[in-house]
């Protein structure tokens, strides 16, 4: 299995975009079996690629994927987004997930390629590891949630337009029912909120636990922390939205929680791409070195100097 | 050997002459089967009996007077008690290959009224069972059947033939409904007047888990007689405000001239609602709501007929185009069958023929070795190798031109030579 860990993101990257080509001309041809296999048979060996690079990353820093750094933590989300099309699309052959989910984990990874690969130096120091792990782990879920809520909402909108103007191209796409998606929609904003609520409060923690960090206070300024707080607001807002809705909120609220979970994605994705290439300055990670983002085996042990200068 | 088929279809007969030929119970098939056999206990035989088709297949394995059209019509003549000239103009007669590719057209469903229907497959299957309990089937019919339904699962798989819903009910709730709710055994369904097209759609509404039925109708006796057939409730027509605001899926096919749901009146019912998602299935003509309540709020999901009818020809087009590539499963897979069956009427002769040779060369050895008793048991054995050799060699090309004339049919004429030149007898 030496060959697994030599696996580059462009592997993975390609393997998604080869799986969402079959997907669109599922779409656009007649109905035929074998192109879905193959979508799956691209997405399955993307998805092991995409694991053993996490896991070889892991592996190399010596820290849980998580935390090794801000593309690791994207490629954990299209992890994630991967591991879900391959679920949903196992179960629900004939329905079109890729059509929504594909597209979703491939601008992560791609992403990923332009975001920060080195680790926090913080998150070095052993004794917060663990409450690390757990930011993480939450906003992790809490943006996949944030994400979840805006795909689900994106296909409420298109399957409602399909059912109620009979659009010829979108009767073509297959999707879940108007109930499901609904309540896809409404469990996704009401997990995503909790899970900011504790990714940025375990954020804060952490900062007053670093050596480092607390000397400098609370970096208000950072373009991640900024984003993460907006977002936390506009899902709380969307959660209120959701929750006073009727039992089944609609068009309307799927409309809301696709614009705003898309839009607030995009500025959590945007301070991460650009501190990663450098124009902005954030503890969550330092600029991308093109020399240590190739592959993981490229990628030896972390760089000393790096230990503890950016939090 | 022969395939005979009679069919009495949609195509050429009308309901009522169907009706007349048709074996509708399992008893009469019983029936029918049992004369068939006391008559012609030599041939086999499959009845397919169904709405839209009654068909009779026959199988004689017999080269001379085996079973004819005349005896098949005969047979349903006297059964039925029709007179032959009262439907031998409507029915269909095919023989051979021709037969062969009917079935396998009736069991893929590219002859039945609606291109692609599933039910067919379990019809024929059902048949053949049925022809098989009563002991009616033989070697033929019995490829023949098990071939049919393999061919039948091969266009099901290999096209989309049977891809989509062509009906409206089916389409209404199949497509729309479960589009729009993912179950239905927590919603109100409210059935307005009692039309036809209403209770299939009720039908597949049950099908799909629907429990709470209401039916309001103008005649309260008829409300009553359609939620009793569905164990609903009936309601009165006057409560029918209240329903309109309670229901999730409103299916309305009354007979009334004039818009029965304006669009005030549907608002001011929905008012009162949650503003839930609403199903609203308009199956009159003219239609009861009026087309402006799809536009009073997002929930709303109205369709009428036409829209209804619109899915359904998309979908039958969709299958339309796959006909050509399922009649070339078919003409492919009937060539096919015909060759095992036209090589499964030469078996015999080719049997005969080899055991005569073997028969013959086996004498001359035993006269060889009596004569040469000094032989050894490796030169007896070479000898007998070469002389095996010689017989198959000169098996050979009689049995390659047999091949090939069977691969256009059953070659009765080269058969017929072979049995004389080599003295086979019949």
């Amino acid at each position: 299995m030496g060959f697994l860990e030599k696996v580059h993101i462009y592997c993975f990257l390609l393997s998604y975009l080869g799986s969402l080509g079959f997907e669109v001309l599922l779409l656009l041809r007649k109905p035929a079996p074998f192109l879905r296999t193959l979508a799956i048979a691209f997405a399955g060996a993307g998805f092991l690629a995409h694991t053993s690079f996490l896991l070889t990353r892991s592996r190399v820093e010596d820290l849980p994927p998580l935390l090794t750094s801000q593309q690791d933590w994207l490629l954990v989300l299209a992890w994630l987004g991967g591991l879900l099309y391959l679920i949903l699309v196992v179960f629900h052959r004939q329905l079109a997930h890729g059509l929504f989910l594909l597209p979703a984990v491939l601008l992560l990874v791609t992403a990923a390629l332009f975001a920060s690969p080195q680790a926090a130096g913080t998150l070095r120091e052993v004794s917060l590891r663990r409450w690390g792990m757990f930011h993480a782990a939450s906003l992790v879920l809490g943006i996949a949630a944030v994400a979840g809520a805006a795909l689900s909402g994106l296909m409420y909108v298109l399957h409602h337009q399909r059912l109620r103007n009979r659009s010829r191209f979108l009767m073509r796409l297959t999707l879940p029912s108007l109930e499901n998606l609904a309540a896809w929609n409404r469990w996704m904003v009401l997990f995503s909120v909790p899970c900011l609520t504790v990714g940025l409060l375990t954020g804060f923690l952490l900062i007053s636990m670093s050596r480092d960090a607390r000397q400098a206070g609370i970096p208000w300024e950072d373009p991640t922390i900024v984003t993460t707080i907006v977002v936390w607001l506009a899902m709380v807002a969307v959660l209120i939205r959701t929750m006073k809705a009727a039992q089944q909120p609609g068009r309307s609220v799927a409309m809301l929680s696709f614009l705003s979970g898309g839009f607030l994605l995009l500025t959590v994705l945007g301070p991460m791409l650009l501190a990663g290439a450098g124009s902005l300055n954030s503890i969550h990670g330092r600029p991308a070195d093109n020399a240590r983002r190739q592959t993981p085996s490229a990628e030896t042990s972390p760089d000393p100097a790096s230990k503890g200068s950016a939090i | 050997m022969n395939v005979l088929v009679i069919s009495c279809n949609h195509h050429k007969a009308g309901v009522q002459l169907r009706e007349r030929l048709a074996f509708s119970s399992q008893q009469q098939l019983s029936e029918a089967y049992t004369q068939w056999r006391a008559r012609h206990p030599e041939s086999e035989i499959v009845v397919l009996s169904t709405c839209n088709r009654v068909e009779i297949y026959a199988a004689d394995e017999r080269r001379q007077h085996g079973v004819s059209f005349d005896d098949i019509t005969r047979f349903i003549s006297q059964f039925h008690n029709v007179p032959p000239d009262e439907f031998t103009g409507a029915v269909l007669a095919h023989s051979g290959a021709d037969a062969v590719s009917h079935l396998f057209q009736v069991a893929c469903s590219i002859d039945s009224m609606v291109l692609g229907e599933p039910q067919i497959v379990s019809q024929v299957k059902e048949a053949y069972r049925v022809a098989q309990q009563n002991s009616a089937c033989g070697p033929l019919t019995n490829v023949l059947f098990q071939y049919a339904l393999k061919v039948s699962a091969q266009v099901r798989t290999e096209t989309a033939l049977a891809d989509g819903r062509v009906s409206i009910a089916s389409v209404a709730v199949g497509d729309f409904g479960k589009s729009i709710f993912s179950r239905f055994d927590n919603k109100t369904v409210l059935l307005i007047g009692a039309g036809e097209m209403a209770t299939e759609t009720l039908t597949y509404l049950q099908s799909e888990g629907v429990r709470k039925i209401v039916v309001a109708n103008r005649s309260r006796e008829r409300a009553e007689m359609l939620a009793q057939t569905f164990r609903g409730e009936a309601a009165d027509f006057s409560e029918l405000d209240l329903w309109l605001a309670k229901a999730d899926v409103i299916v309305s096919t009354t007979g009334a001239s004039q818009t029965l749901i304006t669009k005030e009146r549907f608002a001011a019912a929905r008012h009162k609602s949650a503003k839930q998602p609403v199903f609203i299935l308009d199956l009159a003509t003219p239609r009861d709501f009026d087309p402006e309540i799809a536009r009073l709020d997002e929930n709303v999901f109205l369709y009428d007929l036409d829209a209804l009818e619109e899915t359904c020809e998309r979908n039958r087009q969709a299958r339309r185009s796959e006909i050509h590539k399922a009649q070339e499963i078919i003409n492919n897979q009937t060539r096919t069958f015909m060759q095992e069956i036209y090589h499964r009427a030469t078996g015999p002769v080719i049997n005969r023929l080899r055991e005569h040779w073997n028969d013959i060369s086996r004498a001359e050895l035993d006269r060889l070795f009596r004569k040469l008793p000094n032989l050894d048991s490796s030169q007896r054995d070479a000898i007998e190798a070469t002389i095996g050799r010689i017989v198959n060699k000169l098996l050979h090309p009689p049995l390659e031109a047999l091949k090939d004339e069977a691969r256009g049919g059953t070659p009765e004429g080269l058969l017929q030579a072979i049995r004389r030149l080599f003295s086979l007898g019949d």
